[in-house]
């Protein structure tokens, strides 16, 4: 008890001192956050108190509790933060159990979110909260909270799972990584897995059936911590399995992650990569020497150069591969796969797979210069101009991802929408457009908000809270710009299919697309060039002092 | 448990798949010694050292510190030792107070021994109260280290460790926090030591051991070392090239002096002026 009231002393100072930062930034990040939580306070509040007498729907509060799945597993891609306070390198000399760290951090992260439910708690008396419903719906709020406490520890052995992934390959973390992954499979088999036994289908048909009648989201109906909270929703009675398994789930969810917690605390951090014998009597292999000897030729070699150093990295770069790594788990299995096959998962229309692709991507298109600052040091030093740098490192995005992305868009739309074909190209000149823009945008944030994640050996940290947080809400502020920007493009792709043009105004929309996004492009990667050399020094004083 | 030498180490071995970090190394440190743990860049003693801390796990082989059993037991371990790391990873947004009240109690002290402690600690450091009321983010790396050392400190560890201390920090820093280490030793404690400054090993340890691509290649006092490799009285610095068989390579880079042009030469000042002189003054050369 002592090490996590300690743990909870640094995680209230930590916020604390990234409220009454002196910057006056932070106060507008701090007004941004007050204003979410009080508007989420505000529904949790409604849905929690309405949702018993059938005023609001009750797959709302399902979906309520869906999105706020999707938020604790997804939205650390977005923040590139892994909310790793309690780095174990750090607490690592002290006499602590992993397993406290593990439980600490959990609980101090969901403390840091309690603002949130008072909150609700605070709204309900402003707005006249009947006295009846005092008990019952305290007693839900804190069992919402409880189950909240579980998916971030969920959320959190993940990441750690994925980590110890990176940093070794042995067995035993492979098994670790299936264990954390019993927690999604529930939901994998549910929605993937077509298996023919009768035995299966019986338990799928009465897991489903009973959430079905329970009104709980199927994303959400493998956690046994989702069958207690809502178990109380009724008349207030505790079914003593709902809570055996919350218990249980819990008790194995920590302990796995203590587990995991050791793994990398003993873990020395060690680069896998290891240089073959050709690789070192040759370089790069043929494929990218000629691919950049073409870029050479085309734009130059400092561009080529710079090309060719951001695809070995590509390849190397322990954070560059979790990203690559979470990527493909999370578009893949949770939303591609189960999108393509019509079974669970998010059912988003063909134009939207685009867009759901740029932003899992986006965190690396934003932070062209690394994560650790180290490469625009190196950058700093020599004779090139900063817009070469800022060409250099697009095309090499551009290269590996776009491609990518078109075949998965491709994919996606054959089996989602397949009479729609017809308007694929288009579908395809969308998407290479505003991938393009969101380069152009990409090289503008990570020149001016620009986002830090060190990685000590094969392990990440999260960067400094407040710069996160600030950063975080000013991407979303000029990712919405963006939008707007890209709204001419959106407006024409969702009126082709109800325009009467042939072969030729495809080839126009198609051609005026790809100029629209390459204009954009241009303006974005200019002005970064230009302010990149502006800015140099106050970048790389940022990055060493994050 | 008192007659136990403080650091005790049986054929530890450490494997990261084809690579042998450490190799079946055994070795004993007695307690009240001050232990230099030299080599190399990549030979192995920050490996050793993060094994014998409990922050590492061997890959076989027996470690026993502070008369605890490292492997069976790294807790027990790490709360009877103390830790300068050589990069200083710590809870940066905390003030130095903050940072060494967080770490007393992590060690489980009474809240009130640890202000006192930490109040103690910080001015052996040198810290002044504005030092104290400072977030670490803020620190230079020089008090970085000597907060960072009197973390490592505040329990009255029985062994401490030090993976390159005095690297990038001041020559002052340096001296005042060689003289904490040297009152440390005298009042009994053992200190386990890495540097690549072998004036400092030389001056301050009583006995050293040479690491070599994960192998223990020599151990003993100075003089021993030096009558070991043949050659008494010889410095460590000499000792360390003779266990090493290492030989400096030298080379002619023919395109940097082509490029440089010949030398000329620029008259250096006699004297610098200072600055509350009535002298008219001169301005130095350009470099």
């Amino acid at each position: 008890m002592r090490h996590l009231r300690l743990l909870f002393w640094l995680r209230w100072k930590y916020m604390w001192r990234a409220a009454w930062s002196r910057r006056a930034t932070m106060v507008v990040g701090w007004m941004m956050s007050i204003l979410i939580a009080l508007v989420a306070a505000f529904f949790i509040y409604v849905l929690l108190s309405k949702a018993r007498e059938d005023e609001v729907p009750s797959d709302v509060f399902s979906e309520y509790l869906a999105l706020g799945f999707a938020f604790l597993y997804l939205g650390w891609i977005y923040f590139s933060s892994l909310s790793d306070l309690f780095d174990p390198q750090k607490l690592a000399g002290y006499p602590i159990p992993p397993r406290t760290i593990f439980i600490g951090s959990c609980l101090s992260t969901v403390m840091g979110q309690m603002p949130v439910y008072a909150g609700a708690i605070w709204v309900a008396l402003a707005l006249g909260w009947p006295a009846p419903a005092w008990p019952v719906t305290m007693m839900r709020a804190l069992l919402f909270v409880v189950m909240i406490a579980q998916l971030v520890m969920v959320s959190r052995l993940l990441r750690l799972t994925f980590l110890q992934f990176l940093t070794s390959r042995r067995w035993r973390d492979i098994a670790m990584i299936m264990g954390a992954i019993i927690g999604t499979s529930f939901y994998l088999l549910w929605n993937l897995v077509r298996s023919n036994s009768a035995a299966v289908q019986d338990v799928l048909q009465r897991v489903s059936g009973a959430a079905e009648r329970h009104a709980i989201s199927t994303w959400l109906c493998w956690m046994p911590s989702t069958w207690f909270a809502k178990s109380f929703e009724g008349d207030g009675m505790v079914p003593a399995l709902a809570t055996i398994g919350a218990i249980v789930s819990t008790v194995v969810i920590s302990w796995l992650g203590g587990k995991a917690e050791e793994t990398l605390a003993f873990s020395e951090p060690v680069f896998s990569y290891t240089p073959k014998k050709r690789k070192l009597e040759g370089g790069p292999p043929r494929f990218l020497r000629g691919l950049t000897g073409t870029i050479g030729r085309l734009f130059g070699g400092e561009i080529a150069a710079v090309a060719r150093k951001e695809a070995v990295l590509l390849a190397r770069d322990p954070v560059v591969r979790s990203r690559l790594i979470i990527i493909a788990f999370y578009y893949v299995i949770m939303l591609f796969l189960p999108a393509i096959t019509g079974r669970g998962g998010v059912k988003m229309p063909g134009s939207m797979s685009g867009f759901v692709i740029l932003f899992i991507e986006m965190q690396l298109l934003l932070n062209i210069f690394g994560t650790d600052g180290v490469a625009l040091k190196a950058m700093a030093a020599m004779p090139v101009k900063r817009l070469k740098v800022v060409l250099g490192k697009n095309l090499c995005y551009g290269l590996f991802f776009l491609p990518v992305n078109l075949v998965l868009i491709a994919t996606y739309n054959a089996f989602h929408a397949p009479e729609e074909l017809r308007v694929l190209p288009v579908e395809l000149a969308v998407h290479a457009s505003s991938f393009l823009a969101l380069l152009g945008a990409g090289s503008l944030f990570s020149v001016f908000l620009p986002v830090r994640v060190i990685t000590p050996g094969q392990r990440i940290q999260r960067t400094e809270s407040d710069e996160t947080w600030l950063t975080g809400w000013a991407r979303m502020g000029a990712l919405m710009g963006l939008g707007v920007l890209m709204a001419p493009i959106g407006v024409l792709r969702w009126l082709m299919p109800q325009l009467p043009v042939g072969w030729v105004g495809h080839a126009a929309v198609i051609a005026g697309a790809l100029v629209y996004g390459v204009a954009l492009y241009a303006a974005g990667a200019w002005l970064a060039g230009k302010a990149l050399a502006a800015r140099e020094e106050r970048l790389i004083g940022r990055f060493a002092s994050a | 448990m008192a007659d136990e030498p403080a650091i005790s180490v049986d054929q530890l071995t450490k494997r990261y798949k084809e690579t042998l970090a450490v190799d079946r190394i055994s070795f004993q440190v007695g307690r009240g010694e001050f232990f230099g743990f030299l080599g190399q860049n990549g030979a192995g003693k920050t490996t050793t050292i993060k094994m014998l801390c409990g922050l590492l796990k061997a890959t076989s082989g027996q470690m026993r510190v502070a008369g605890r059993d490292v492997v069976n037991d790294p807790l027990a371990v790490k709360a009877h030792i103390g830790i300068l790391p050589e990069t200083i990873d710590t809870f940066d947004r905390l003030t130095g107070f903050e940072l060494l009240n967080f770490a007393g109690l992590m060690y489980g002290l009474r809240e009130d021994e640890v202000r006192r402690r930490a109040t103690v600690l910080l001015d052996l450091v040198d810290f002044d109260p504005m030092d104290r009321e400072k977030l670490v983010i803020d620190y230079s790396m020089g008090m970085r280290k000597k907060v960072a050392l009197a973390c490592a400190l505040i329990h009255g560890p029985e062994v401490i460790f030090l993976d390159e201390p005095f690297n990038g920090i001041d020559a002052l820093t340096t001296a005042a926090i060689q003289r904490v280490l040297q009152s440390l030793v005298a009042k009994g404690v053992t200190i386990f030591f890495t540097s690549h400054t072998l004036e400092v090993v030389a001056k301050l340890c009583t006995r050293v051991a040479i690491i070599d691509r994960g192998a223990l290649r020599a151990m003993g006092t100075v003089p021993e070392l030096a009558k070991l490799v043949g050659a008494e009285g010889a410095s460590l610095t000499e000792i360390y090239e003779k266990t090493l068989g290492k030989v400096t390579k030298t080379g002619d880079i023919d395109w940097v002096k082509a490029a440089a042009g010949p030398t000329s030469h620029v008259a250096s000042p006699t004297t610098v002026p200072g600055p509350a002189s009535d002298e008219p003054k001169t301005e130095p050369p350009a470099l």
